[in-house]
């Protein structure tokens, strides 16, 4: 969990239990070395723009992925979807949406800003852990993104 | 003309005509030869009796053909004045040129005259013939005539004439000739004259009949004498000269009537012998209405053949008689009686110059309407009545029958009226109680609407309401239910050495539990979603659709014996994803209850009744008791328990949630350990 340094992973998520969860299952896969998670669709923008607490940080190393929760305090995370598509230096970042919500109309509109997955957080720890090692592989070791 | 007098005196100027005939008859048989001629007397009463009254008519013939009179009037004045010109030559000449030229002259004159007569007899009703200016025809007609007898009278004295008579011996045949035919004119003239008497009753025409049968008769006595101046030729004489004398009074009562009547002479003639007198008499006599004239003592003149029909008296019955006492009663003051008698009083009265409905009194007594005018005409001393009377029992009779239908007529149209009145109240009254229903559903609808309205609202704010709730639900409920099975697992796999086979069991059943929930909850919110997610109709292949669906839910035990049926099934226009939830929670229901069974047969089909197309699923399974029935669809609601059939109780929900949203229904039969049958029916419309 680099504070400053090259981050391969943005966890955006409240839920301090699913946020343990999910490095645990990315843990066990060798994902979770450059992982970095904030708790709020605010801090999400500070760190990915580097203001507020981040704005030390060099803005031009971008996370390979951001696992981007929807409902969350402070901005959700449709609004934190579109400041990062609609930003010339940030749209190129794949943006995993993993959310309970299994409501049509934000899969709908994920889709529209442009996000490049959209995952049900499945019940059963099995199959959410697989999601999200699945996931991690595809965009940090699979994934050639534009440089 | 005046009243019964004139009758009597009538039939006396009757009796000299058989007389004579006696006395002819008489002296014919005694045949005497005494012959008494006195000079002068014949002459001189040739003069008188004949020849001056001719004259007097032939001159009241002219001027009456100058006036206007016909045709025949002019030919009678002719006759007249040959007739009266031999006379006089005849008479003068006897003394001086004999007895022959007497004869001669006097009988070719009278032949001349009854030719005239004769003529102008038979001209009198024929059409009028004109020969242009009258003064033209007058004149070269009478100076014609007095040529002729001129030169009768000259060719007689020089003896050019054939001899017509002998003194003594009698008459050659060419004089009987001669005067044979005059007789017989002059009898045919006045039998004509005669029959027109008896059509217009005038006295003129009375006389004139009977002069010329006296002048016929004093002919014939003329044509048996032998001798000149014997008694038999006297007796001719006289009777011609009684003739001559009715003649005269022929004229005299003319000139009375014309007097009366306050007009000329010639002009009272031309009203017996004018043109139109024929017309007029058809007129007078063939007349509906009955013509009076009266006199202005009130004395009738003229009644007509209607007149005798309509009040029964017969003409000569009521000739001369008081016209009011003859069409009224007497002693009746009603008002024709009182208006008549004041006219004659005062010469005025109500009645003139109109036409009046009045009431009068026939013969026998009736009394019966009439419609009375009544014109007068001024004349020299006094005046002459005319009434049109007109008998209008009938006309009343059906006035009062017209009357009484308008009446009755108006009586029903106001009766009619009336119930019309009645009736449109009645609908009024309808009208304002349906105006106030209408306005009474008006006001309830627009309730209706209102509420519709605040309902509307109210479902769609719990719409909201269930949608913020299960939108929370699938994440909330969701998310703590994750975390248990997560770090249960990881407790599961951090602490395996520590824990024994009881607390790994006991990690297990917690699992399980949440599998079963995160199910429940996943049912719950495709349940609530239904509600809300719009539909997309498309037709849909159900055949297909079911067996697709079967294909799938097989895999989860591909080691179980079923054996599906698929029967034709009606292509449904339907919203395919939901109508797939349907058959998946159907057939997998199907599949889970026929476990126990081995095969399993699962039958899917499709029968069309009346408006809708029922589908169903049928199997063979454990089945249930048809007492639970009604539980079947509810929420959570279950027939068996978890240890035999897995399930959460919402799949039928779910179902019939779908089938409703389709407007369609859904039922299930079904018998305890024999099998269950679940059908939808859609509607044919929406329905294949």
């Amino acid at each position: 969990m680099e504070k400053s340094g090259e981050v391969e992973i943005l966890l955006v998520e409240d839920n301090p239990l699913d946020v343990e969860l999910t490095i645990r299952a990315l843990k066990k896969n060798n994902l979770a070395n450059k992982i970095h998670v904030v708790g709020d669709g605010q801090e999400a923008l500070d760190f990915i723009f580097g203001k507020g607490a981040y704005a030390e940080r060099n803005v031009n190393n971008i996370p390979k992925v951001i696992f981007l929760d929807l409902k969350l305090p402070k901005i959700d995370g449709l609004e934190v979807l579109r400041r990062v598509k609609s930003d010339e230096r940030t749209k190129i970042i794949p943006v995993v949406v993993l959310t309970s919500s299994t409501e049509e109309r934000d899969r709908l509109q994920s889709y529209n800003l442009g996000v490049n997955s959209f995952i049900n957080k499945p019940v059963e720890f099995e199959k959410f852990a697989k999601a999200v090692v699945d996931l991690g592989m595809y965009w940090i070791v699979v994934n050639k993104p534009p440089h | 003309m005046n009243g019964s007098s004139s009758y009597l005196n009538k039939y006396l100027a009757s009796i000299p005509l058989p007389f004579f005939i006696l006395l002819i008859t008489l002296f014919v048989l005694l045949d005497i030869e005494v012959v008494f001629e006195p000079p002068l007397l014949l002459p001189i009463l040739n003069t008188v009796f004949i020849s001056a009254i001719s004259f007097v008519i032939a001159y009241i013939s002219a001027r009456s053909y100058l006036k206007g009179a016909s045709f025949s009037v002019l030919l009678l004045g002719c006759g007249m004045l040959a007739f009266g010109l031999s006379s006089l030559f005849a008479g003068w000449l006897i003394n001086i040129a004999g007895t022959n030229v007497n004869v001669t002259i006097y009988n070719t004159g009278a032949l001349f005259g009854s030719i005239f007569h004769f003529a102008g007899a038979i001209s009198m009703g024929s059409p009028k013939v004109r020969f242009g200016r009258r003064n033209f025809i007058v004149i070269p007609a009478y100076v014609g005539v007095l040529t002729f007898v001129i030169m009768l009278a000259i060719m007689s004295l020089l003896g050019l004439m054939p001899i017509f008579f002998i003194q003594g011996v009698g008459p050659t045949l060419l004089r009987q000739i001669v005067l044979g035919t005059s007789i017989i004119l002059f009898a045919i003239s006045a039998l004509l004259f005669m029959w027109q008497y008896s059509q217009s009753k005038s006295d003129f025409l009375h006389w004139y009949y009977l002069a010329l049968l006296l002048l016929a008769i004093g002919l014939s006595a003329v044509f048996l004498q032998k001798t000149v101046g014997s008694p038999i030729g006297w007796t001719g004489r006289i009777a011609q000269y009684l003739g001559g004398i009715y003649l005269l009074l022929a004229v005299l009562t003319t000139i009375k009537k014309a007097r009366t009547m306050g007009i000329p002479i010639e002009k009272a003639l031309k009203d017996f012998f004018r043109e139109s007198e024929a017309n007029f008499r058809v007129l007078f006599e063939t007349a509906t209405d009955a013509v009076v004239s009266f006199s202005n003592d009130g004395r009738i003149l003229l009644w007509n053949q209607s007149a005798e029909r309509i009040f029964g008296y017969r003409r000569d019955e009521v000739i001369g008689s008081l016209f009011h006492d003859v069409i009224t009663a007497k002693g009746h003051t009603d008002s024709l009686r009182y208006e008549l008698e004041n006219l004659i009083s005062t010469g005025k009265s109500q009645l003139l110059g109109k036409t009046t409905e009045i009431e009068a009194r026939k013969k026998d007594g009736n009394v019966f309407p009439i419609e009375f005018s009544m014109s007068l005409r001024n004349i020299e001393d006094g005046w002459i009545g005319t009434s049109i009377i007109r008998d209008i029992t009938d006309r009343k009779k059906m006035e009062e029958a017209l009357r009484r239908a308008r009446d009755d007529l108006e009586l029903r149209v106001q009766e009619r009226t009336k119930e019309l009145a009645l009736a449109n109240e009645a609908l009024r009254v309808e009208i304002g109680e349906r105006k106030r229903a209408e306005d009474e559903i008006r006001r309830l609808n627009q309730e209706l609407e209102q509420r519709v309205i605040e309902r509307t609202s109210q479902l769609e704010a719990a719409n909201r309401e269930l949608e913020a709730f299960s939108y929370s639900v699938s994440h909330d409920l969701r998310a703590p239910l994750r975390a248990i099975d997560g770090f249960s697992k990881a407790l599961l796999d951090d602490y395996a050495d520590k824990l024994d086979e009881n607390g790994k069991r006991i990690i297990n059943i917690i699992q399980g539990s949440i599998t079963k929930m995160g199910e429940l909850i996943g049912h719950i919110l495709v349940l609530s979603r239904l509600g809300r997610q719009e539909m997309k109709f498309a037709d849909v292949d159900m055949e297909n659709l079911a067996e697709a669906v079967f294909k799938e839910l097989k895999l989860i035990e591909p080691d179980r014996a079923i054996q599906l049926d698929v029967k034709t099934l009606p292509i449904a226009s339907v919203d395919e994803g939901m109508i797939r939830q349907v058959y998946v929670n159907l057939l997998s229901n199907a599949i889970k209850f026929t476990r126990p069974k081995n095969p399993a047969v699962i039958e899917v089909g499709a029968y069309k009744d009346k408006n809708e197309t029922v589908y169903y699923v049928k199997d063979n399974g454990v089945g249930f008791d048809m007492k639970f029935v009604d539980k079947l669809f509810g929420v959570f609601q279950r027939l068996h328990n978890e240890k035999e059939f897995e399930g959460t109780g919402v799949g039928l929900a779910i179902v019939q949630r779908i089938i409703q949203r389709h407007g369609g229904r859904v039922w299930a039969e079904g018998k305890l350990d024999e099998g269950a049958s679940f059908y939808f029916a859609l509607p044919i419309n929406k329905g294949g």
